[in-house]
């Protein structure tokens, strides 16, 4: 963790620079792979004025300037940067964010496989525990009580049809919606 | 005027009644929590408005707005932490009145300003909004792309923060709109090979992720991340009360000129509350005898911003009911919810809808009411959700983004999408780019690119004969002026300091 916390410090006032060269390079590789990305069976001539690639490459000749604006006037000003590194989170605050950046992504894969209501039940009680949640009434009751509420409201009120997982998920959501 | 009373006897349907007390309730908890806002709230909701009829869904929606504005003052006052952006300005002398053992005279002070700055903005927009139409009929292609020139010209300028890299957020909202099928042409753009993507990207799912999900992400990298609650604050706001005639008298110009401000701020596409709130406190404090006690717990550093941010959501209903043009990331929410009902904001909904708009303005006003009754009720039961762990509201948030996000279109798809622009909207948070700005850039697009094509198209590709038209130089002259006084103000600034280093 200790080490952590240096790496932090050390790459804080890097950050502001590191993003803009990575929105440079994006809009730059979207710029020289427009052609091909702009589906590439447009034929010449085809249109009369401007082509469906006019108005994305117009974006991002005007990104790309912008973006190396931005990266001079980063490079030219590190003493303002550099001011950043004492303050801000420390690895306690990255490790938790991480763990919610984390519970997204696998809740987000997790519901077309088990269905949207295990998925919010099972992965709310996980999600509260890794958060340091211990009163058992929250950490099982409140995912219990936010999935109740989203069948009703959704599939009751709305009839929206929330996705039901596969295989035996899916049977066992016909008894619920 | 018969307009106006059958717009009223809408309104006044159980329905639709249930419709803004719901919202205006929803709207004050989200505008109050830190880490929560109006944005957020609406966003959440649209999927609810799906079983509503139309006008019920807007005046939902028209009651989260009204609300969510205010709401942000209460934590602001009583804590000095704004439980939104648009509140800030309210901290300044709202937590000095706490401290001061005030936070009641300033509590009632919010609320009563609130309430009279969002009357105001109504009542600009029921009259300005139909004179406007007459102009907005005479719009063609040039001049809607001009208007989206001018709105993304003008968030950017007046950000809070770097021109350029407001800028650039914008861009990159643009950039977004791109993907799916080109609205002209119907060829495919940046879908990656990914039949999911031809349908382009979702707005609502683009603004839950730039919004709920980053907001809840930047939360947990805070270092505080539980409101730190006053218990002595908190017993203050129990007693809750309606203000003193003479803070009424003291206040009544300030808040007179401040809702003027705020509704011109708000009719600007791009400007906002928050905007408004600022330029409101300013010129109050300008304006003043005793200019030095402002920051130190004047009365009028409450007033100022609360009737300028709640009359600036009534002029940014313009724009959006007249031409279609969303001034906001909140009223390109309720530019969703028209679609979705298979309506499109813009002067036609005038001529073809009228008692649906005018049920629309009926709602704000009678939202603008609900708050102020719902303040002094309840905000001493409200402030109690303050004291609820983040974490374990964040779950409850989390939960709702995330089905919210599917429910718009039934695709997984859109879940990821929430999810990408959730992780984009905390790098933008953390390195001061403007998620407004790119959900702006976003909406804003396809509106810019079919007008800048068909303009092309009518003007037999003659790019200089976009400047021929009168209207469309003018607003694209003051695009341009948005951008460039700013930057006129910043290098007066820089010439100044120099100067002014020499001499001493």
């Amino acid at each position: 963790m200790k080490l952590l916390d240096e790496l932090l410090k050390k790459c804080r006032p890097h950050g502001d620079l590191l993003v803009a060269i990575v929105l440079l390079f994006s809009f730059a590789l979207l710029r020289i792979f427009s052609k091909s990305l702009i589906a590439a069976a447009i034929r010449k001539g085809q249109w009369i004025h401007h082509g469906p690639e006019f108005w994305p490459n117009t974006i991002l000749t005007f990104g790309l300037f912008l973006c190396a604006i931005l990266v001079i006037s980063l490079l030219r000003k590190p003493a303002e940067r550099s001011a950043e590194a004492e303050i801000g989170a420390t690895s306690v605050e990255l490790m938790r964010m991480l763990k919610v950046a984390i519970f997204l992504v696998a809740y987000a894969l997790a519901i077309p496989r088990i269905g949207f209501i295990p998925a919010t039940t099972v992965g709310g009680v996980f999600y509260l525990l890794a958060l340091g949640e211990r009163r058992p009434l929250v950490f099982a009751g409140l995912p219990l009580v936010v999935s109740v509420l989203i069948l009703v409201i959704f599939t009751r009120i709305l009839v929206v049809p929330l996705p039901r997982g596969t295989g035996i998920f899916r049977l066992w959501s016909f008894f619920l919606y | 005027m018969q307009h106006v009373l059958a717009g009223l006897l809408t309104v006044v349907q159980p329905a639709n009644m249930l419709a803004i007390i719901v919202g205006v309730f929803i709207g004050m908890v989200f505008g109050m929590v830190p880490g929560l806002s109006g944005v957020t709230a609406v966003s959440l909701l649209v999927p609810f408005t799906y079983g509503m009829s139309p006008i019920t869904g807007i005046l939902l929606m028209v009651g989260v707005y009204c609300a969510a504005t205010y709401g942000g003052s209460i934590t602001a006052i009583l804590f000095n932490i704004p439980g939104d952006v648009m509140a800030a300005a309210t901290a300044m002398d709202g937590y000095p009145l706490t401290r001061k053992g005030e936070a009641r005279r300033a509590l009632s002070m919010a609320i009563y300003a609130s309430c009279v700055g969002g009357l105001f903005g109504t009542l600009v927009l029921a009259t300005v909004a139909p004179q406007f139409v007459k102009v907005a009929l005479a719009f063609g292609s040039p001049e809607y792309f001009a208007l989206a020139v001018l709105g993304l010209t003008v968030v950017a300028s007046l950000g809070m923060g770097s021109t350029l890299k407001a800028l650039l957020s914008a861009a990159f909202g643009l950039l977004l709109a791109t993907v799916g099928l080109c609205p002209v042409s119907g060829v495919s753009r940046f879908t990656f090979g990914q039949v999911m993507l031809q349908a382009g990207i979702s707005f609502i799912p683009a603004i839950i992720g730039l919004f709920a999900i980053s907001e809840v992400l930047s939360r947990m990298y805070d270092r505080e991340i539980q409101t730190p609650h006053d218990p002595e604050a908190l017993r203050e706001a129990r007693r809750f009360s309606v203000p003193s005639i003479s803070d009424i008298r003291h206040t009544r110009w300030t808040i007179a000129r401040s809702s003027i401000i705020g509704t011109v701020v708000g009719m600007l596409p791009g400007a906002g509350a928050t905007i408004a709130a600022f330029l409101g406190y300013g010129i109050a404090q300008r304006s003043s005898d005793k200019p030095e006690t402002f920051g130190q717990g004047n009365i009028l550093g409450v007033a100022a911003p609360e009737s300028a941010n709640n009359a600036a959501v009534g002029g940014a209903m313009v724009p959006l009911l007249t031409l279609g043009i969303p001034g906001s990331a909140s009223t390109a929410v309720i530019l969703a919810v028209f679609i979705l009902h298979g309506l499109r904001p813009g002067p036609l909904l005038f001529i073809r809808f009228p008692v649906f708009t005018y049920a629309i303005f009926v709602g704000m006003f009678v939202a603008n009411l609900v708050m102020l009754f719902m303040a002094i009720a309840l905000v001493r039961y409200l402030v109690r959700v303050l004291v609820v762990r983040y974490e374990v509201l964040s779950m409850v948030i989390l939960a709702f983004c995330i089905v919210g996000a599917f429910a718009i279109n039934n695709r997984l798809v859109d879940v990821w999408v929430a999810l990408f622009c959730g992780a984009v909207g905390f790098f933008a948070k953390k390195y001061g780019y403007s998620p407004a700005a790119i959900v702006l850039g976003l909406v804003l697009g396809p509106i810019a690119e079919d007008g800048f094509i068909n303009g092309m198209t009518i003007t037999g590709g003659d790019l200089w004969a976009f400047l021929s038209r009168p209207l469309t130089a003018t607003i694209l002259g003051l695009a341009l002026l948005s951008l460039a006084f700013p930057a006129w103000v910043e290098w007066r600034r820089r010439k100044a300091i120099p100067r002014r280093t020499n001499s001493a």
